[in-house]
């Protein structure tokens, strides 16, 4: 077996054996180059079909352009504003500003009087005799036909097929009520930034991208505000005042459900701002509500009483000394028409005398009277939500608050602020003494928790005096009947530029409260230099004036708040009931 | 055997592949139409929806107090209209039967 494996000596070794290989079959050349040329074809054709499938399948639908056709839309739109009952305040509109060039018009033969006259009928306030002198001059580049049409206006004027009229679109912000509300909603610049009012205050959230074709609903309620502005506007002309002023705050919430400045402005059409401070206080942009600082008078006895009562200083029926005049810091003290004798803390509010009001702040003390009015807001700026800080006055204090500076500010002299302050104060007192902050938007549900100032007890209080001199007092000619109105009169004389008094100038408010019972709405109204020209030779106190106007807007805002007189109603008498009358 | 299956194999995948692109060219073509389609509308919603503010602000205008208190004054002697007062609120008991006072009691 062995030798089996054993290679023979004799034979030729393997290794030296060549051995011819197979003759190798080749396929044609030609027949190899097109399989591999198919098979590079199918290869790209798929890697190609498979890229374009996967970037199909993967694609998105066109985001950056969808992104751009809606957001440049967006962040342009200003969010409508609307009153508390969803009425249209302002808007933002797409207006066309329509031009001519007039070489144009020139080069085609120029405009005729038929084109002219039809251009005249699209734009009724066009003065078509100086356009036809300045298209025939030729001389301008172009000239403005009209800077805010709207869309149906451009396609009439366009249609009429006069050579040289073009149109560029802009956004307008637009407000339907117009001057009723100028102040509350400001207006905005040309760039369609808010610049005051509410358009400036929230003009993040009406501009913002958040908040596009969301409307934004206010405090205010337009049949109130358009009340009291015809009130305040009736009033100033009957008292030939400069100014007035009114709000109507809803206690519970501050909301504010009108607030008007006099004289005011169109918000369309929005007037400069002055240049000079003076200027600036007499200019129809200046809200007297907000950012006027004035001595309101005798309203500020209520604020010293309340302070009595809360510290226990004294209580309604604490005697007090008003006997004769006195003086404090230099300055004489007297009341008008007083009644010369010791009274009651309740009679000094009723026939608002000065020299008890100060008898009662002396009581109270200086430190204890700055720290209460700190505590109702009279000390900075009073927050008023939706309305830019700027526009909010500060309360003008007096620097050292020492015996005699506390003797002035007790019946409200001395002192400078704002209606808002005062008008809040006020809300606050007679919100069962829990704090209000004023708003300009619209609160959707009451608070119920109470920030505290004063006990519900003072409160109580203060709301019987107001009815006190309402019913029996300075305040009887706002006392419309079935609504229990409280209120209280204050006429201070205004303070000159140079310094000092002007003896000859009052500034004239009445605070009313109703119902007194259950408070509901406060309102303040003021008159700015009001005079009586009724051929009396009575003085332009408050109860003569601003009193009665707050009588007639209250005759006109109580029914549009739905709010029924108590037990009196109208003796309509029916036909069967007449008929027993005469029978 | 296996080089005949391949061969089915890979005309089928061609197939398929080329089956599965003409129905997604068809899907993309469809899906252009449709976003032209809706370009359209909303350019047409645009329109109309400024329409509709426009006519909403001329609304609200035409209903602003001073408009309509004006309105009332122009035509006081035929509308003969007054502001709402106090004295207004009546129950209903105290209201006459419709007509009783346009026509006055029958002689």
């Amino acid at each position: 077996m062995k030798s089996l494996f054993t290679p023979a000596p004799f034979a030729q070794r393997a290794e030296d054996i060549e051995i011819e290989p197979p003759a190798r079959v080749r396929k044609p050349r030609s027949h190899r180059a097109r399989m591999r040329f198919a098979a590079g074809v199918f290869v790209v054709a798929f890697a190609a079909l498979g890229w374009r499938m996967s970037a199909i399948a993967l694609e998105r639908d066109e985001p950056k352009e969808a992104a751009r056709s809606v957001g440049t839309e967006q962040v342009k739109r200003r969010a409508p504003l609307l009153d508390r009952d969803g009425r249209l305040l302002a808007t933002t509109l797409q207006t066309w500003e329509v031009y001519v060039h007039p070489r144009e018009t020139l080069g085609s033969g120029g405009a005729n009087a038929k084109d002219l006259s039809a251009l005249g009928k699209v734009f009724p306030r066009l003065d078509l005799i100086d356009l036809r002198r300045q298209l025939n001059e030729g001389k301008r580049k172009f000239i403005w036909i009209a800077r805010k049409a709207s869309a149906d206006q451009w396609r009439r004027a366009r249609d009429l097929g006069i050579v040289g009229i073009y149109a560029k679109p802009r956004e307008d912000r637009v407000y339907p009520a117009g001057r009723i509300v100028s102040h509350i909603i400001g207006g905005v610049d040309v760039d369609n930034i808010g610049v005051a009012g509410v358009e400036a205050g929230l003009n993040n959230s009406i501009g913002g991208p958040d908040n596009v074709g969301k409307p934004l609903h206010l405090a205010v309620d337009l049949r109130v505000q358009a009340a009291l502005r015809r009130t305040l506007s009736e009033a100033k002309s009957q008292f030939a005042a400069p100014g007035a002023l009114g709000l109507v705050m809803k206690v519970r919430t501050g909301e504010m459900l009108a607030m008007v400045s006099l004289p005011d402005f169109d918000p369309n059409d929005r007037p400069a701002a002055p240049a000079t401070f003076l200027q600036q206080a007499r200019s129809p942009i200046f809200n007297k509500v907000t950012q006027g600082a004035f001595e309101l008078g005798s309203i500020f006895k209520l604020l010293t009483t309340a302070m009595a009562l809360e510290s226990g200083a004294a209580n309604l029926d604490t005697p007090v000394n008003a006997s004769h005049p006195i003086r404090r810091g230099g300055f004489a003290i007297s009341d008008y028409r007083g009644k010369g004798r010791w009274m009651s803390v309740r009679e000094m509010v009723r026939y608002s005398s000065n020299i008890g009001a100060v008898r009662v702040a002396e009581l109270i003390g200086p430190e204890r009277q700055e720290a209460f009015f700190e505590k109702f807001g009279i000390n900075g700026k009073v927050p008023l939500i939706g309305a830019p800080s700027g526009e909010l006055s500060r309360a003008q204090l007096p620097r050292q608050w020492g015996t005699a500076e506390s003797a002035t500010v007790s019946y409200g002299h001395g002192i400078s602020v704002s209606p808002l302050h005062l008008a809040t104060a006020l809300a606050s007192l007679a919100n069962d003494g829990c704090k209000v902050t004023p708003t300009l938007l619209k609160v959707e549900t009451t608070p119920t928790n109470c920030d505290r100032i004063v006990s519900s007890d003072t409160s109580e209080k203060i709301r019987g005096l107001m009815r006190l001199v309402a019913e029996k007092s300075s305040g009887r000619n706002a006392n419309i009947p079935g609504y229990e109105i409280g209120g209280k009169t204050g006429t201070a004389y205004q303070v000159r530029p140079t310094g000092g008094y002007n003896t000859n100038k009052r500034f004239n408010s009445f605070a009313a409260l109703w119902p007194t019972s259950d408070p509901q709405y406060i309102m303040l109204i003021s008159l700015d230099d009001p005079k009586l020209l009724d051929g009396t030779r009575r003085l332009p106190l408050a109860g003569h004036t601003a009193a009665p106007t707050a009588g007639r807007a209250l005759e006109r805002i109580a029914p549009l708040l739905g709010m029924v007189p108590k037990d009196r109603f109208p003796t309509v008498v029916s036909n069967n009931e007449r008929a027993d009358e005469e029978g | 055997m296996i080089g005949s299956f391949l061969r089915l194999v890979t005309v089928l995948a061609a197939f398929a592949v080329v089956l599965s692109a003409a129905m997604l060219y068809r899907v993309k073509t469809e899906t252009r139409e449709l976003k032209a389609d809706i370009r359209a509308l909303d350019r047409e919603g645009d329109k109309i929806r400024e329409r509709i503010e426009a006519l909403d602000t001329e609304w609200a205008y035409l209903n602003s107090p001073v408009y309509l208190s004006e309105l009332v004054r122009r035509h006081s002697d035929l509308l003969d209209l007054v502001e709402r007062h106090p004295d207004n609120f009546a129950r209903l008991v105290e209201i006459p039967p419709r007509g009783a006072l346009a026509f006055g009691e029958p002689e």
